[in-house]
């Protein structure tokens, strides 16, 4: 036997691999949730918290969005009326601001970066490791998928989720691809009655294995300046074998995991309506996903900070309106913006009601979920890093309660980041750096 | 080109003074002092003076391409008293009735997609009969008898006045009132609802099978060479095939100052003599040739041709193109694309087609072969190059409303660069 | 002419005359490795002694430095290695962000994450299988196994030693060679299947961090312990992935492995070797890919409702375009940088041509393969050099309207190798109004007013006045001389040179000494994947004197940088970066 062979980690399914291939019938059933429908009836275990992050450029329209009042009693200014069919399940921050502690303010970069990292760097090219995946070490490792990120202006490069300090996860632009990767052939349907392990992904799996146990070997020569780097490649290692090491186990039936219909077409743009088209796709296979316990966390964004939203036959792209559009003296804003602002919302609300359109027993999918909406700008004709809306969707499993509006004036908005990791069990006191460390959660909405 | 070295290296002056008129007629660029590279322009010279023959002094040659051609419809009310001969379902009901359902019945057979209440499908293709075999109508029309459909009897049709008479069976023109316009094509198809439209709505059946056509079937290209082509006078009107299909835009469209180059088969080169009053272009009448590659289009030829197309501001022509065409011609046309997709009845087109034929009367029958009939056509501004890559027409750019290109011509050669590495286009992003 | 002359040349007319016998050069490749290798014997997969992880070079390597293959240089070593039979799916992994205005030096930062690791394994999968398919697996393997139902570890061993030399740049070491082996043994084993052992192997090279990442191994400098050099193996990837944008050719890892790369002789050898080589237009097309932003084509957006002539296919063939006028210009001509910015050739394909508004005679093509054609624009024609191409113009320009700001900011920054500060802050961008404003009519006067204003005025003066020269063309690059009716009025000024118009801007484009500075910086930092130190600084300030009589021309500028000793050592400390560009 090769000291390869001695070294294989997966000696426990060797005999599945050599012989007969398992297939037990199992009938999926409803029982097999408890009466409330939030956990399997077999374990008592909860349905596992989701956490999700969206992202939108450009922020809103000063003055026009915040509520007048605090509290869950506060109405939905006109500007974002829109989110009406979702208020109970929502909560709304204003008056969150970024601090930028005396570096150069990296327009629409840095103030995202501190929300989803807890830190302003003094370059573009610093950036670390992400909410999503502080939150997704957490919650979602046993998934077959660490984390899916999309971006729905066809721009790779719109993400703002990282695993370390070495580069930012590319996003999928594609719903054609995406589809592929969630409910392709590697697809395993948790209901369905018959699981065989694939002795195929078994083998891909030790090849893995065995890339993944030169670690330490290369470890110890590397520079230390590259050493974190390749720390982060051997991690993306371990991720794909733990994926395949999902899909060599039995999933848990779940009542409310179906395969979405194939997509058929795609119009990946920059258009208004291509943008929600592509949107409204990755909406619906992100819910499935979810569903289907393919992965706990996921990261949508619009698309880039810089937002290129257009509307047909207008010259000018949303960013661009922002710095030159005239502010209307009669309405007080820039209309065009305003517009491409509600259209965006409208997206946002299409994205939480997919989720909560999923019944899990007698809640929803949302309902164990905590979406944490973001943007890059206070106000973005101005940069500015002042009074940044922040919304929540979903209580992440009855964890934190929703309905609110809070009005923090002046606190940093790592304090959303903050409380969202309290929420979802993530026992630490504070988040972020310099003044904008967050030590105080909204304890409010902790329950 | 021999020829053409032979103007460069002994008679320069007599070269460059056309050339010059040539560019100044070419709008856009004003450039002061531009040279125009001597080797292009000579090799211009002989395809120009080809392309004009004896008609004189030319300053100007602006080519296009056929963007749009459909047949020439004006749906009006009065044109089919008796309701018109509808579409599909309707002939299928014609049918079914004269088969002896009901109403109630050939609707619910219908409905049913051709089943009826027995389950037994229903043939209308080959309905017809030849030596005691069922036959497919579409390819023996005459093996079905005559079911008459309704014929256009309206005043107004779309046309021109091709045997210089005004007849009962004439129309006017909608647009110039011109008197004694001959279009019987018009008569025959005018009352099935596929072709009840008028400008810029185009036939259903004809608008899928042009789109169709355009990226796959060699552009029809047409250039008009004279003076001052913004003043009235005498011009030189030829029709020739590309090598190359047509290009489109983003949108979908002809590709304004797109390039193509002329197939040097003399089939389909039509030259006539015309001239432009206030910005239209009529020629007199002759024959012409248009070699398709397309299930409609397979070819469009005319006796008698006429023209009134109009040169746009924007840069393009649009207007009316017609003639004496043989019936059979069309008929192919709809046949090719069945009564399904054709959406007419095939019978009674070629029945009537046979019976309002105008024209051509085979010497042994006596039967008319031809039909009056005349098409819309759009055509965009691009450049026309000769075989030899020598530029014969340039792509007018309007009156600088549009973004029609400006001309200026540089040196093209063949791509000398190796390039084992480099794909011909790069890879999709 | 050497061997490896000679097998380049048999891979080049190969490509050439497109045979589908690719697998078949390959293997002539393979085969004629242990020629240069050991000079024993043609039966490569029988020789145990070939590649032998030899120390040649001196002591082992010290230290690792770690850097992410490119897209483009992953498809090309699969290429290069297996033929271009081999299809490699599209590589969809992040290209990483700009720092020092080259994607280059962030690629040094580069790390792969877990969605790129679940690509590159399905990359792998997918090459692997077809490597070791039926039709291929005689020419590329080599060797037959004893039974197709079992693993085969003496075979299995000779074509992974053989194909780990290519993959991972260097010889691949005993010890890992019988990991590999057995990964092989194991799947064949557990699937009954000789090629599933095969693919299972190669798949694990495909996705080991010496094949993903190019590994620089570092030595101390003989006779100066206390500094450090690229070991020989990586020296040969330096100037490989240099002038090549590939891993390195058998006889480059020849002389790898001999020492002989370490010295000036063999290094001179090889450079003159390389700079022959009809690969080096690829290395010259990734470094100005690099340069000039391209990557941005993926994501450019011009309005299709008000530029309909900027078809998908100009998109196309936008960046094309304008490198096959760099390397017509400084490869196949020989020309140096500055004509670059002077030239009237360039090569149009017919939708460029539209777009352009020329005429352009086509072949006899009926909407199949579309030609390139070299063309060349009249004298006083405003279209001059490659910043009148769309390329340039659409990349810095906004989807609807054209932007002097963002050309004049990317002809700093991307030519002049210049900073632009960005906007501050707080800035009321309202004077500037909108596009339709009837006051405003054209991007002069709208950028004049807004420009007005304290704090903007000292950056937009930095690059506006070099953008305005451009606004002839829109955003589509098409030639213009009004906007919203108004004439242009195409004046500006660099350094207090004024011009007005393309031409006079392209002159003083071509003549400013910082345009071939920034060419040698940045090609230098290209080439290190890292800022150069001070002292490298000085030494490019003197090549750029030296060679600024007669131009900086391509290969001499290759040929100075490589052999300079100072391009393969290691900094101690690593160099600071700054700010990605956004």
């Amino acid at each position: 036997m090769s000291a390869h062979e001695k070294l294989s980690r997966r000696q426990v399914l060797r005999g599945v691999l050599g012989g007969a291939a398992v297939s037990v019938a199992l009938p999926m059933l409803e029982c097999f949730l408890d009466p409330n429908g939030t956990a399997y009836a077999a374990t008592g275990a909860s349905l596992p918290p989701i956490f999700g992050t969206w992202f939108w450029g450009l922020g809103l329209i000063p003055d026009h969005w915040e509520p007048k009042t605090t509290g869950d009693k506060y109405e939905l200014p006109e500007h974002i009326a829109v989110l009406a069919p979702i208020k109970a399940k929502l909560n709304l921050y204003s008056g969150m601001q970024v601090f930028l502690d005396g570096k150069v303010n990296q327009n629409h970069f840095s103030g995202a970066q501190c929300q989803m990292t807890g830190m302003v760097s003094r370059t573009g090219s610093e950036y670390t490791t992400s909410l999503d995946s502080i939150l997704g070490n957490h919650i979602g490792k046993r998934t077959r998928f660490r984390s899916i990120e999309v971006s729905c202006d066809g721009d790779r490069k719109s993400t703002w989720s990282a695993r370390g300090a070495n580069g930012m996860n590319p996003s999928e632009v594609s719903p054609l691809a995406l589809y592929a990767r969630l409910f392709g052939a590697d697809f395993k349907d948790p209901n369905s009655a018959d699981f065989t392990p694939d002795p195929a992904i078994m083998v891909r799996r030790s090849v893995l294995t065995g890339v993944a146990e030169q670690r330490k070997a290369l470890m110890m020569k590397v520079s230390a300046t590259d050493r974190t780097r390749l720390d982060e490649y051997f991690s993306s290692v371990r991720d794909l074998e733990q994926q395949l090491s999902v899909e060599l186990e039995r999933p848990s039936p779940v009542p409310s995991c179906s395969v979405p219909p194939k997509i058929e077409s795609e119009d990946i743009g920059t258009l208004v309506d291509q943008t929600r088209n592509t949107h409204r796709q990755f909406a619906q296979l992100i819910a499935h996903a979810l569903a289907c316990g393919q992965t706990q966390v996921f990261n949508m964004a619009m698309g880039s900070s810089f937002s290129p939203l257009r509307k047909p036959g207008e010259a000018t792209a949303y960013h661009q309106l922002t710095h030159e559009e005239r502010i209307d003296p009669q309405l007080g804003y820039q209309p065009k913006c305003r517009w491409l602002a509600e259209q965006q919302m409208a997206f946002f609300l299409e994205m939480v009601q997919t989720l909560d359109s999923i019944r899990e027993g007698d809640a929803t999918l949302l309902d164990r979920s905590v979406v944490f909406a973001y943007t890059d700008h206070g106000e973005a004709r101005l940069h500015s890093m002042k009074r940044y809306p922040v919304f929540t969707a979903g209580s992440g499993g009855g964890r934190m309660k929703t309905g609110f509006h809070l009005a923090a004036e002046g606190d940093a908005a790592t304090r959303v980041g903050l409380t969202i990791q309290q929420a979802l069990g993530i026992s630490t006191g504070s988040w972020g750096t310099e003044t904008n460390r967050a030590t105080k959660p909204f304890s409010e909405l902790l329950v | 080109m021999s020829k053409a070295v032979s103007i460069m290296s002994t008679d320069m002056s007599n070269g460059m003074s056309i050339g010059k008129a040539l560019l100044r007629k070419v709008p856009g660029l004003r450039t002061p002092g531009m040279k125009f590279p001597c080797k292009t322009l000579c090799c211009c010279l002989p395809a120009l003076a080809m392309l004009l023959g004896a008609s004189g002094a030319v300053a100007e040659t602006r080519g296009y391409a056929i963007s749009l051609i459909y047949t020439a419809s004006y749906s009006d009310a009065e044109n089919c008293p008796k309701g018109g001969n509808g579409g599909t379902s309707e002939m299928k009901q014609r049918i079914l009735l004269s088969r002896g359902y009901t109403k109630e019945q050939a609707f619910k057979i219908i409905a049913a997609n051709d089943v009826d209440d027995k389950g037994q499908k229903i043939e209308f293709k080959m309905r017809g009969v030849m030596d005691g075999h069922p036959a497919d109508v579409a390819d023996f029309p005459m093996s079905y008898p005559d079911p008459h459909i309704e014929t256009v009897q309206g005043r107004l049709a779309y046309g021109f006045n091709l045997d210089g008479q005004a007849g009962p069976n004439s129309f006017e023109d909608p647009q110039t009132h011109e008197k004694g316009v001959d279009n019987q094509m018009w008569r025959v198809l005018g009352c099935f609802a596929n072709y009840q439209v008028r400008p810029p709505v185009i036939p259903y059946n004809e608008s899928i099978v042009w789109d169709t056509a355009m990226d796959s079937m060699p552009a029809w290209l047409v250039s008009i060479a004279g003076g001052d082509l913004n003043k009235d006078g005498e011009v030189t009107v030829t029709f020739d095939r590309a090598l190359n299909v047509l290009m489109r835009d983003a949108h979908g469209a002809v590709l304004p100052g797109s390039s193509y180059t002329i197939d040097r088969d003399p089939r389909s080169h039509s030259v006539f003599k015309g001239h432009i009053k206030d910005q239209v272009v009529s020629i007199e009448p002759g024959n012409f040739f248009m070699q398709g590659e397309s299930q409609f289009y397979a070819v469009l030829r005319f006796t008698h041709t006429q023209l009134r197309l109009k040169l746009n501001p924007s840069g393009t022509l649009s207007g009316l193109i017609g003639g004496y065409q043989p019936w059979l011609d069309y008929y192919h046309y709809l046949s090719i694309r069945g009564e399904g997709d054709g959406l007419v009845d095939l019978p009674g087109t070629y029945y009537a087609m046979k019976r309002l034929a105008d024209a051509d009367p085979d010497p042994a029958t006596g039967e008319n072969r031809a039909i009056s009939s005349a098409y819309y056509i759009e055509a965009a501004p691009v450049f026309l190059t000769s075989v030899a890559g020598q530029v014969v027409s340039t792509a007018y750019a309007g009156d600088g409303s549009s973004q029609a290109p400006v001309v200026k011509e540089g040196v093209a050669k063949e791509d000398t660069v190796a390039r084992q590495d480099a794909p011909a286009r790069p890879a999709p992003r | 002419m050497n061997t490896g002359t000679a097998i380049g040349n048999v891979i080049s007319q190969t490509r050439m005359s497109q045979m589908k016998t690719s697998a078949r050069f390959l293997q002539m490749r393979l085969l004629q490795l242990p020629v240069l290798l050991a000079g024993v014997s043609l039966c490569a997969w029988a020789s145990p002694s070939l590649a032998e992880p030899v120390q040649a070079a001196g002591d082992p390597a010290t230290s690792l430095s770690f850097v992410r293959l490119t897209p483009e240089q992953y498809r090309r070593s699969i290429e290069d290695v297996f033929g271009s039979n081999i299809r490699v799916k599209e590589n969809k992994v992040s290209p990483g962000f700009r720092d020092e205005g080259l994607l280059a030096l962030g690629t040094r930062k580069l790390t792969i994450g877990s969605a790129e690791m679940e690509q590159y394994e399905e990359l792998a999968q997918d090459i692997a299988t077809q490597v070791v398919d039926p039709n291929r697996r005689a020419m590329l393997v080599g060797c037959k196994p004893k039974s197709e139902q079992e693993a085969d570890n003496a075979c299995a061993g000779a074509f992974l030693k053989k194909v780990g030399l290519y993959l991972f740049r260097r010889p691949v070491a005993d010890d890992e060679l019988q990991l590999y082996v057995a990964t092989q043994n194991d799947a064949a084993q557990k699937l009954h299947s000789f090629n599933a052992g095969m693919i299972a192997a190669l798949s694990q090279m495909l996705v080991a961090p010496e094949f993903l990442f190019r590994v620089e191994y570092s030595e101390p400098v003989p006779g100066h312990p206390d500094e450090q050099r690229l070991d020989a193996y990586s020296r040969a990837s330096r100037l490989s992935f240099f002038l090549w944008d590939s891993a390195p050719d058998g006889e480059l890892l020849a002389a790898a492995q001999s020492g002989k790369l370490l010295t000036q002789e063999g290094l001179n050898q090889q450079v003159q070797r390389m700079l022959l080589s009809p690969r080096t237009e690829r290395g010259l097309r990734a470094f100005f890919t690099d340069m000039l932003g391209f990557d941005g084509f993926a994501t450019l957006t011009v309005d299709s409702t008000l530029y309909p002539k900027f078809t998908k296919n100009v998109l196309e063939d936008a960046d094309e375009q304008t490198l096959r006028t760099i390397v017509d210009q400084l490869l196949v001509k020989n020309k140096s940088y500055g004509e670059l910015f002077v030239t009237r050739e360039t090569f149009l394909t017919p939708s460029l041509a539209a777009l352009y508004g020329v005429p352009l005679p086509r072949s006899q093509e009926l909407g199949g393969a579309v030609p390139w054609v070299a063309y060349k624009f009249p004298d006083n024609d405003p279209r001059i050099g490659i910043l009148s191409q769309v390329s340039f113009l659409s990349l810095n320009s906004h989807p609807g309207t054209s932007s002097p700001t963002l050309r004049g900011k990317a002809l700093r920054e991307k030519l002049l190798c210049q900073k632009v500060p960005p906007p501050p802050g707080n800035v009321d961008f309202s004077l500037v109004q909108d596009v339709n404003n009837p006051k405003f009519k054209t991007a002069r006067q709208r950028l004049t007013a807004h420009a007005s204003e304290a704090m903007c005025a000292g950056c937009h003066k930095i690059t506006d006045p070099m953008g305005f020269a451009l606004e002839n063309f829109d955003t589509s690059g098409a030639f213009r001389t009004a906007e919203h009716g108004e004439p242009i009025d195409a004046s500006g000024s660099l350094n207090g040179k004024a011009f007005n118009g393309m031409q006079e801007l392209a002159q003083v484009v071509k003549d400013a000494p910082g345009t071939t500075a920034c060419l040698i910086n940045r090609a230098y930092s290209y080439g290190t994947q890292r800022k150069p130190t001070k002292d490298e600084r000085t030494w490019l300030t003197s090549l750029q004197t030296e060679l600024g009589n007669d131009g900086v021309k391509w290969r001499e500028l290759m040929r100075r940088i490589t052999l300079n000793a100072d391009f393969y050592t290691v900094p101690t400390a690593p160099p600071l970066t700054a700010r990605a560009e956004q």
